[in-house]
C-alpha cells in the first residue's frame, strides 16, 4: 500500500470578475500517492492547472485544505511554503521559465541555496543531472542560446536537483515540437521509474499514456479517475486501449 | 478609451497631476519673480522723477562740480543736496538705530515728485524729518514719534513727520536718507550730486562721459538708477534663481518619475495593446490612446499650476514692492504660458518614446508571454561554470553584474547624491564657521574687541583711556572705509577701492596672500582682485588717487584676499594718507586683550561706560551684517538644498527598483516558485542598492574631498580669494553619509515591498 503524498479535502476555489464569482475548483477531496506518476486532464477551463497550483501551495486556496505528507499546506506562512517548495517540491512550466540572466549551470543550482547539503554535493549532484540529460557541455550557455527541448531539461533538472518529494509539472510539452516532447517525456518516464512521484498536467494523450494514474476534470469536479498501475509491462496496448476508452467516455 | 483608462487608474493619474501641477507652479512662480519685477520699477523712477544718477564726490567745489557736469551733452540739469553722513549715535525708542543713515537737506526741486506713504506734507519743517519707508518699516516706526542724532556734544531731536520712498532711499542696506529742512550746525556738510541725463541717455553713459572728460579720474562714487534697481532687486533675483533651479530639478525628477509610470503602465497593458495590434490597430491608433490619456492629465494639471503660480510669486516679490508702497503685484502671463508649453512637450516627448519601444513588439510573443528577443544582445559566456552562490549578497551581485542598465541610473544617484550632501554638509561648516573666522574672509586682523566710534570728538581721548585698562594687551587704531580711486582705464570694472587704514601693522596678524604688510609710508597691500586686474606684483607701483589731485605712488609689498568692497580693497598706513595732505581720522580700534580677559567679559564690562560715544563688540560680531549676507542666504538654501537632493535621489531609487521588480517580475516569481522567498528578494534588492551606495561612497567621498577646495577656490576667485580653507569635520560627514545611505536602503526597502504582488500562477499559461 502506498504512502499518501498529498491529500485534499472539499478544495474550493473561487475567481471575482466584475462582481462575479467563478468557481474553478468545487469541493474536491482526492489523495495523490508517493510514486504515482499522476496526469490530471480536462477541457480547457477544467480548472487542471489552478489544480495544480493549489497543491503545489503556490495559489491560496478559497476553502478546504491541502495537506502535503500530513502537513496542512492551507494557512502557512509565505516563507513557510517558500521552504517546503524548495525542500519538497519541483517544478516544470510550460513556459520553462528558465531565469534568462543566470547561465545554464546556475539556473540548475538555483534552488540549493541552504538545502541543508554540502557545497561538494550539491556540485555533485549538478553535474550528475547534467550529464543525465545530456547538458553537460552547454552548462556555461544561457537560456536563449538553447532549444525549446533542452531548456525545458535543464528545467527539469532545476525541479529535480533538490530531490523533492514531489516533482509537478504543468503542460511541460505545451511548447516544444513533437521531437523536444517525445525527450522530455521520456526523461519524465524514467524518473519515475526511479521512484519520483509526479502531478502532471496535460492535453496531451501521449503524454498522458505515461502517467500510472489519470484524473479527469470537468467544470471543476473530478470527473474520472483512472488507476493504470495494475496493467503490466507487455499490456501496453490494452493499457492504451482502457485510456482511450476513459478518455472517450468523458467526451474527449 | 482615455476616459475608461482615467477612471480605472486613479492613483497614476493623482500622482502624475500631482507631479505637474507642483513642479509648473514652481517653475511658473519663479520665473513670474524675474518678469515681475522690472515693471513696477520703471513706473517707480519715472513716477518719481529720480536722478540717472547720484554722484558722491571727493572734491568740494560745488559750483566747479556742478559745472562739469552740466557742460556733459548728456546731462539735463544737476541738483546739488547737502547732505550729512551721520556717524554718531542714532537712537529711536531708546535704541541705538545701527542702520547708516545720512541727512539730506530737502530740496523742492529733487523731491517734490517723491512718494509719500504717510504723512501729509512732502516738505518737512525745522525740527521735523520725512523717514525713508524702507528704514521705517524695519524699525517698526510710526508718524509723530522721535529720532534723537548725536552731534558732537549736543543731541539732536527730530519728529517724524511722514514716510517717502524713492528709488535711491528703498532699501536700507545701502544708505537710508533722512530728509531735513536744514542740516544740523557744527557738522561736516558734504554735497551729493542728482544728475539728471537727457532722454536718451542711460546713467552708465554719464558716467562714461564724466570720467572721460575728467582726464579717466573717477574721484567719487556714482550710484546709476540701473545699478539701484537692479540691487534693490538683487535678492528676489537671487531667491528666483535658486528657487527655479530646484524647480527645474524638481521638474526633471518628475519628467523621469512619469516616465517610469508610463513605462511601467504600458507593461501592465502589453496584452492590451497586443489585442488591439491583432485586431487592426495601428501603431498611430495606440499612440493617440495614450497621448490623450496623458495630455488630459498634463493639460489640467499644468493649467493648475499656472493659474495658482502668482500666489508663489506674489509672495516672494511682496517684500521687494514694499518698500515702494505697492500693495498689489500683478504678474505676467507669458511665463506661465512658456512654462505650460514647454512642460506639455517634454511630456508627450516621454509618451512618444515611451508608445515607440512598442512598435516592434509582435503581439503574438505577448501574448502567449513568450520573451521579446528584441533589444537582446549577442551574450558571451563566462569561462567558468557559473555561481552556486544564491545568498541576497551574490544575487545582488549577479544583479549588479548583469543588469548594467539600473546598475548604472543607481550609481549616479548614489554618486551625485553623496557628493551633493557631503557637499552641503561641508559648506554648512564652513559657512557657519565665516563669522568666527570674519578676520580671515575680511583681510582685517584677528583681535579680541572691536571700537567703532560713535563719537568723533572723543574717540581718540576714549581710545587712549581703554588702551590703560587693566585688560588691555595692545590698542590698535584702524579705519576701513576710506575711499580713494585709481585712475580709471578703458575696461576697468571700478576705479573706486576701499582701504583698510592701519595706525601700525607692526606684530600683528593678518592673513596674506603674498608678501607682507606696508611698514613705511610709500608701501601698500593690495586685494589679490586687484593685484590681477591690474597685472600688477609685489615690487610693482601703483598710483592712488585721494581726491582729484592728491596722487600718491605707492609700492606693493604683498597681496591679500577679502570680500570687503567685492575685492577691490588695499591695506595702507595712516601715515601715507596723511602725508599726502589728506584730513583722515581714524573711526575704529582693534583691542587685543590679555588672555585672563575674555571678548565677552571685556564688552559686558564697559559696553555701558561707552554707550554714547564708543561701540564696543567681539571681534566675531565685526561686519556681521554683511556676513549675515554673505552667509545666511547660504545657510537658508543648504537645508532645502539638502531635502531636495535627498527627495530626489530616493525618488530616483524608488523609480529605479520599482521598475526593476516591474521588468523583472516574471524572473522573480521563478526565484519564488524555487523555494526563495519574497523576504530573500528584498533582501537582494537592498543589498543591490547597499553594495552600490558603499561603493559609491569609497569613491564619491575621496574625490569630493579633493575637488571641492579647488571649486571653491575657483568660484571664490571673482573676489580674488587664491585660497579657500576648507575645513572637513569627519564626524559630521561620517553621519551625513550614512544617513543618506540609510535613507536609500529604506527607499529600495519600500519599493521592494511590490514584490509580493508578484503571483506564482502567472508563470502557469491555460
Amino acid at each position: 500500500m502506498k504512502n499518501t503524498m498529498i491529500h485534499t479535502e472539499l478544495l474550493c476555489k473561487s475567481f471575482v470578475s466584475d462582481g462575479e464569482v467563478n468557481n474553478v475548483i468545487k469541493n474536491m477531496t482526492l489523495d495523490i500517492k508517493k510514486g504515482d506518476f499522476t496526469v490530471i486532464m480536462g477541457s480547457s477551463g477544467s480548472g487542471k492547472s489552478t489544480l495544480l497550483y493549489l497543491l503545489s501551495g503556490m495559489d491560496e486556496v478559497t476553502s478546504g485544505k491541502v495537506e502535503l505528507e500530513g502537513k496542512n499546506l492551507t494557512g502557512l506562512k509565505e516563507k513557510q511554503l517558500a521552504d517546503i517548495r524548495k525542500e519538497k517540491m519541483g517544478f516544470v512550466f510550460q513556459a520553462i521559465n528558465l531565469v534568462p540572466d543566470l547561465n545554464i549551470y546556475e539556473n540548475v543550482a538555483s534552488p540549493t541555496y541552504k538545502n541543508g547539503k554540502s557545497r561538494s554535493e550539491n556540485a555533485n549532484k549538478i553535474t550528475k543531472l547534467l550529464e543525465t540529460m545530456e547538458l553537460t557541455q552547454h552548462e556555461k550557455k544561457y537560456p536563449n542560446q538553447l532549444s525549446g527541448g533542452q531548456k525545458q531539461r535543464v528545467a527539469i533538472c532545476r525541479a529535480l536537483v533538490n530531490d523533492p518529494e514531489i516533482l509537478f509539472a504543468d503542460e511541460p510539452t505545451g511548447a516544444l515540437n513533437s521531437a523536444q516532447g517525445k525527450n522530455v517525456l521520456d526523461t519524465f518516464t524514467s524518473i519515475h521509474e526511479a521512484g519520483q512521484s509526479i502531478v502532471m498536467v496535460t492535453h496531451d494523450l501521449k503524454a498522458a499514456l505515461r502517467g500510472n494514474r489519470i484524473i479527469y476534470l470537468k467544470d471543476g469536479r473530478v470527473d474520472g479517475d483512472l488507476r493504470l498501475e495494475d496493467y503490466e509491462e507487455n499490456q501496453k496496448e490494452e493499457r492504451e486501449k482502457e485510456v482511450y476508452r476513459f478518455l472517450k467516455e468523458r467526451g474527449w | 478609451m482615455w476616459l475608461h483608462k482615467l477612471r480605472k487608474r486613479k492613483g497614476q493619474v493623482c500622482v502624475i497631476f500631482l507631479m505637474l501641477l507642483t513642479s509648473t507652479l514652481l517653475m511658473a512662480g519663479s520665473l513670474g519673480i524675474f518678469t515681475s519685477l522690472i515693471k513696477p520699477y520703471e513706473e517707480f523712477v519715472e513716477e518719481t522723477d529720480a536722478p540717472s544718477v547720484r554722484a558722491f564726490l571727493y572734491e568740494e567745489g560745488q559750483e566747479e562740480n556742478v559745472e562739469m557736469f552740466t557742460r556733459l551733452e548728456e546731462v539735463a540739469r544737476v541738483i546739488p543736496l547737502k547732505r550729512y553722513m551721520v556717524e554718531e549715535k542714532v537712537t529711536y525708542q531708546e535704541k541705538t538705530v545701527n542702520e547708516t543713515i545720512a541727512l539730506v537737506e530737502y530740496q523742492e526741486e529733487a523731491f517734490a515728485n517723491i512718494r509719500m506713504i504717510q504723512g501729509e506734507n512732502t516738505r518737512p519743517n525745522e525740527e521735523e524729518c520725512l523717514m525713508p519707508y524702507a528704514l521705517a518699516n524695519s524699525l517698526g516706526m510710526k508718524v509723530g514719534e522721535q529720532l534723537f542724532i548725536q552731534v558732537g556734544e549736543t543731541r539732536k531731536q527730530y519728529t517724524i513727520c511722514g514716510f517717502y520712498t524713492a528709488p535711491y532711499s528703498c532699501n536700507i542696506l545701502y544708505q537710508s536718507e533722512i530728509l531735513v529742512a536744514s542740516l544740523p550746525e557744527g557738522v561736516t556738510q558734504t554735497v551729493s550730486y542728482s544728475i539728471y541725463g537727457k532722454d536718451s541717455y542711460s546713467g552708465q553713459d554719464i558716467v562714461d562721459a564724466y570720467v572721460a572728460a575728467n582726464n579717466g579720474i573717477m574721484d567719487g562714487r556714482f550710484d546709476t538708477i540701473e545699478d539701484v534697481v537692479s540691487n534693490i532687486t538683487l535678492n528676489e533675483k537671487i531667491l528666483g534663481g535658486i528657487l527655479l533651479a530646484l524647480s527645474v530639478i524638481a521638474f526633471l525628477v518628475c519628467v523621469v518619475m512619469i516616465r517610469f509610470l508610463i513605462k511601467n503602465a504600458l507593461y501592465h497593458d502589453r496584452k492590451t495593446i497586443a489585442v488591439y495590434k491583432t485586431i487592426g490597430y495601428q501603431q498611430r491608433d495606440i499612440l493617440h490612446m495614450y497621448m490623450k490619456f496623458y495630455m488630459s492629465i498634463a493639460l489640467v494639471g499644468t493649467f493648475v499650476g499656472a493659474v495658482a503660480s502668482p500666489i508663489l510669486s506674489s509672495s516672494f516679490i511682496k517684500p521687494a514692492f514694499r518698500n515702494i508702497g505697492l500693495e498689489k503685484t500683478s504678474i505676467s502671463w507669458w511665463p506661465r504660458l512658456i512654462v505650460m508649453i514647454g512642460v506639455l512637450i517634454l511630456i508627450a516627448i516621454q509618451v512618444l518614446l515611451g508608445v515607440h519601444k512598442w512598435k516592434k513588439v509582435k503581439p503574438v510573443i505577448v501574448l502567449n508571454d513568450r520573451e521579446s528577443t528584441l533589444g537582446v544582445k549577442k551574450v558571451k559566456n563566462p569561462k567558468w561554470k557559473g555561481s552556486m552562490d544564491f545568498s541576497p549578497m551574490h544575487m545582488a551581485r549577479r544583479l549588479i553584474q548583469r543588469n548594467k542598465k539600473s546598475t548604472i541610473y543607481v550609481i549616479i544617484t548614489c554618486f551625485l547624491s553623496i557628493y551633493m550632501v557631503n557637499f552641503a554638509i561641508v559648506a554648512y561648516t564652513n559657512v557657519s564657521s565665516m563669522p568666527e573666522n570674519n578676520y580671515y574672509w575680511l583681510g582685517f586682523d584677528e583681535h579680541d574687541v572691536s571700537l567703532i566710534t560713535m563719537n568723533h570728538a572723543k574717540f581718540q581721548e576714549n581710545c587712549e583711556t581703554i588702551a590703560q585698562l587693566p585688560e588691555v594687551d595692545r590698542l590698535v587704531l584702524n579705519k576701513f572705509d576710506f575711499h580713494a580711486s585709481m585712475k580709471w582705464q578703458k575696461g576697468m570694472a571700478n576705479p573706486n577701492i576701499e582701504c583698510m587704514v592701519y595706525d601700525t601693522y607692526e606684530g600683528i596678524t593678518m592673513p596674506m596672500v603674498e608678501g607682507r604688510n606696508p611698514k613705511a609710508e610709500n608701501e601698500i597691500v593690495v586685494g589679490n582682485l586687484l593685484a590681477k586686474e591690474l597685472h600688477k606684483q609685489i615690487g610693482d607701483y601703483i598710483d592712488l588717487y585721494f581726491g582729484t589731485d592728491k596722487k600718491v605712488s605707492l609700492l606693493i609689498v604683498g597681496t591679500f584676499q577679502s570680500f570687503m568692497n567685492m575685492g577691490r580693497c588695499v591695506r595702507l598706513l595712516g601715515d601715507t594718507i596723511l602725508g599726502a595732505g589728506v584730513d583722515f581720522h581714524y573711526t575704529d580700534a582693534s583691542v587685543y586683550l590679555k588672555d585672563s580677559c575674555t571678548p565677552q567679559e571685556f564688552v559686558d564690562a564697559y559696553e555701558a561706560d561707552y554707550k554714547d560715544s564708543i561701540k564696543i563688540q567681539k571681534r566675531t560680531d565685526k561686519y556681521d551684517e554683511m556676513l549675515d549676507e554673505i552667509c545666511d542666504p547660504q545657510l537658508a538654501a543648504i537645508g532645502p538644498f539638502i531635502a531636495i537632493v535627498l527627495v530626489i535621489g530616493c525618488l530616483n531609487i524608488i523609480c529605479i527598483i520599482y521598475l526593476q521588480n516591474i521588468t523583472n517580475r516574471r524572473k522573480y516569481a521563478i526565484y519564488k516558485s524555487i523555494g526563495y522567498s519574497v523576504s530573500h528578494l528584498i533582501r537582494m534588492n537592498i543589498w543591490y542598492v547597499g553594495i552600490i551606495a558603499v561603493a559609491s561612497v569609497i569613491v564619491a567621498v575621496p574625490i569630493f574631498v579633493f575637488a571641492y577646495p579647488k571649486i571653491m577656490t575657483l568660484s571664490m576667485s571673482m573676489f580674488g580669494f587664491a585660497k579657500y580653507p576648507v575645513f572637513f569635520q569627519p564626524g559630521i560627514m561620517f553621519f551625513g553619509n550614512l544617513a543618506l545611505m540609510v535613507l536609500f536602503l529604506i527607499s529600495a526597502l519600500l519599493t521592494s515591498k511590490s514584490l509580493r504582488g508578484s503571483q506564482l500562477k502567472e508563470l502557469a499559461q491555460e
